[in-house]
């Protein structure tokens, strides 16, 4: 392939690389061999080989339609989706920013919190603190209707299954007692056992609009799995709240938990509350 | 595992008459020189390939790189794998995935009972043997039972298709990219087994989930769309000889119209192509909106879109 072929098509993987598509340098690589199993000189060739090797989801396609479109002067893009695309994967709202994924497998004391919201959602963007009542209203609602899970994890111990391993023990028992006939394998695979889950909220002063609906959360969640999660709330101390939020009407419950709460919308900071004494750290001194 | 695959899965691989051509064929697409001529291969065998999947197709050929197909369910992206097969002259292996599946699904596994009646048989004769001998003897390859994968890497030439690979876990998907990488399989017993070729291999997707970069960067992308109108006219009568054109007008621009409408399962042509095998076996000759209300349950899977579409006025639905 001739030199200034690959200086355009390199420029032109940079130009979708700025637009977001992640045109790595291997990608780049794959898409100038693939340009050389076809036709360089047909626009044709060129836009699919682009598209099949830099491209990794239809969000991307879109966007390399237009980068092609722009990039290679006015011709318009071949095909674009003449439908809307059923996206059915559902967006993962990561908390806390945790974007990686763990990768030394799964017994690490990682917790996932799976969480989704549809794309339909128009307060998802607000501010909880700036809502109206009523939107406040729909939101404490739509809150405490959320599946609040953990993700399981593998436990240390064995169960049988029909796949996995194979399990000597078990096999070598139903050997004894068919006088030694090793008539069937027997198998067995790690257990799998949900986490637990604790949530600590802030009820302090400065935390007193987001203060109702990480309660709802809490209610949300004490309902998902009673007996495995926790919710305390810290002000300028610590209460445990689980019992309150057992209630299986929601408002009921927040009422209860509302009377639990001595130190609701409490003035002093956590740093001198006395069940977490010296956290945070004050740096201001 | 399909039926002609098990035929064949504890034999050791024969090269036909033709096996070297094909073996040709199918490593660097020598026969097809563009895929304007892979299109037309397919189209022989049935299948109206348009001009990415074809280009999709040649390329993974030319390259030597595993095809990823993406796209709504019911376009085409199974059949592709299997015409590919078709056209080709290759022999044609299918690992369907579920969530769970592992490597004794999807490798080899040792036919533990055989291997015990081979003992038995062993005893029974009274010879007495060597027990190193006897050992070996038990690790034989006529004791493997070859899963798909280790199948596809046996014969040669050979498409492989991995469905719905977004339906297994992740770590199935690991260990799906290191066979990929070196098409190879290493069995402690017996050794590694190696592929002559790399089989062609067809991953699809229905996007339920996210597969993993790792596993995307070593393929081609491919995103398959619903067929336009006249490719889908096209399709249902190379399909379905028997319908009229008309007929196949009406049902293609019916489909067309509920992709538009933003259903839950917006057809694919498998459901169109069911829709006018249904209308077939009716007897009709034209679609109108009593026989369409009828036959709806074919071409529409859920209760909640066919009371969308009925809302909306089946007339226009079907209207010229």
């Amino acid at each position: 392939m001739a030199r200034d072929v690959t200086g355009v098509l390199v420029e032109f993987a940079r130009t979708l690389r700025s637009a977001g598509v992640d045109a790595s340098p291997q990608r780049v690589a794959s898409m100038l061999t693939a340009v050389d199993a076809l036709d360089v000189t047909d626009v044709r060739d060129t836009y699919w080989a682009g598209r099949m090797t830099l491209c990794a989801s239809p969000d991307d396609i879109a966007v390399y339609d237009l980068g092609f479109a722009s990039y290679f002067g006015g011709h318009a893009p071949i095909r674009g989706l003449p439908y809307p695309m059923a996206n059915v994967l559902p967006r993962p709202a990561l908390p806390f920013g945790a974007a990686g994924t763990p990768s030394e497998g799964e017994t690490a004391e990682t917790i996932d919190i799976a969480v989704s919201a549809a794309d339909t959602e128009v307060l998802r963007t607000r501010d909880v603190a700036t809502l109206s009542a009523v939107e406040r209203a729909d939101v404490r609602k739509m809150i405490s209707m959320l599946a609040v899970g953990t993700a399981p994890r593998s436990s240390r111990r064995r169960i049988g299954a029909v796949r996995g391993d194979v399990d000597p023990g078990r096999t070598v028992r139903a050997m004894l007692r068919r006088g030694g006939e090793p008539t069937r394998l027997a198998r067995r695979r790690r257990r799998t056992v949900p986490r637990r889950l604790v949530l600590l909220v802030d009820v302090s002063g400065s935390m007193s609009p987001y203060a109702d609906a990480l309660l709802c959360l809490g209610f949300a969640a004490v309902h998902r799995a009673p007996s495995r999660t926790e919710v305390f709330t810290i002000g300028t101390r610590l209460t445990r709240v689980t019992r309150a939020l057992r209630h299986r009407d929601p408002d009921a419950a927040l009422r209860a938990a509302g009377a639990a709460i001595p130190d609701w919308h409490g003035g002093l900071s956590p740093s001198r509350s006395p069940a977490c004494p010296g956290w945070p750290i004050d740096w201001s001194g | 595992m399909t039926a002609e695959s098990e035929a064949s899965a504890s034999e050791e691989p024969v090269a036909g008459d033709d096996g070297l051509i094909r073996q040709r064929r199918l490593a660097d697409g020598s026969d097809y020189g563009s895929p304007a001529e892979l299109a037309k291969a397919l189209a022989d065998v049935g299948y109206l390939a348009d001009d990415g999947l074809a280009t999709a197709g040649f390329l993974a050929m030319r390259l030597g790189r595993p095809l990823f197909l993406e796209g709504d369910a019911g376009v085409g992206k199974t059949a592709f794998a299997q015409a590919l097969a078709d056209a080709t002259g290759a022999h044609f292996v299918r690992l369907s995935c579920y969530e769970g599946i592992d490597a004794t699904q999807a490798l080899y596994d040792w036919d533990f009972p055989r291997q015990i009646l081979h003992l038995r048989t062993l005893e029974a004769t009274g010879t007495p043997l060597d027990p190193n001998v006897v050992e070996a003897s038990l690790y034989d390859r006529r004791f493997l039972i070859a899963r798909p994968l280790l199948e596809a890497i046996e014969h040669d030439p050979c498409v492989l298709l991995v469905d719905e690979i977004d339906r297994a876990d992740d770590e199935f998907e690991a260990f799906l990219l290191e066979m990929l990488a070196d098409a190879a399989i290493t069995i402690p017993e017996l050794g590694r087994v190696a592929a002559t070729t790399p089989p062609l291999t067809v991953l699809t997707s229905n996007r339920t989930r996210e597969v993993h970069d790792a596993l995307k960067r070593r393929c081609l992308y491919h995103w398959v769309e619903h067929p336009g109108f006249e490719r889908e006219v096209q399709i249902l009568r190379t399909r379905l000889p028997a319908l009229t054109a008309r007929l196949a007008d009406e049902v293609a621009m019916a489909a067309g119209r509920m992709r538009s409408m933003d259903l839950l399962k917006p057809p694919g042509v498998a459901e169109s192509l069911d829709w006018a095998g249904a209308l077939l076996v009716l007897g009709a000759r034209t679609l109108d909106p009593d026989i369409a209300a009828s036959t709806l349950g074919t071409v529409l899977k859920y209760r909640e879109d066919a009371d969308r579409v009925r809302a909306s006025g089946l007339a226009a639905l079907i209207g010229a």
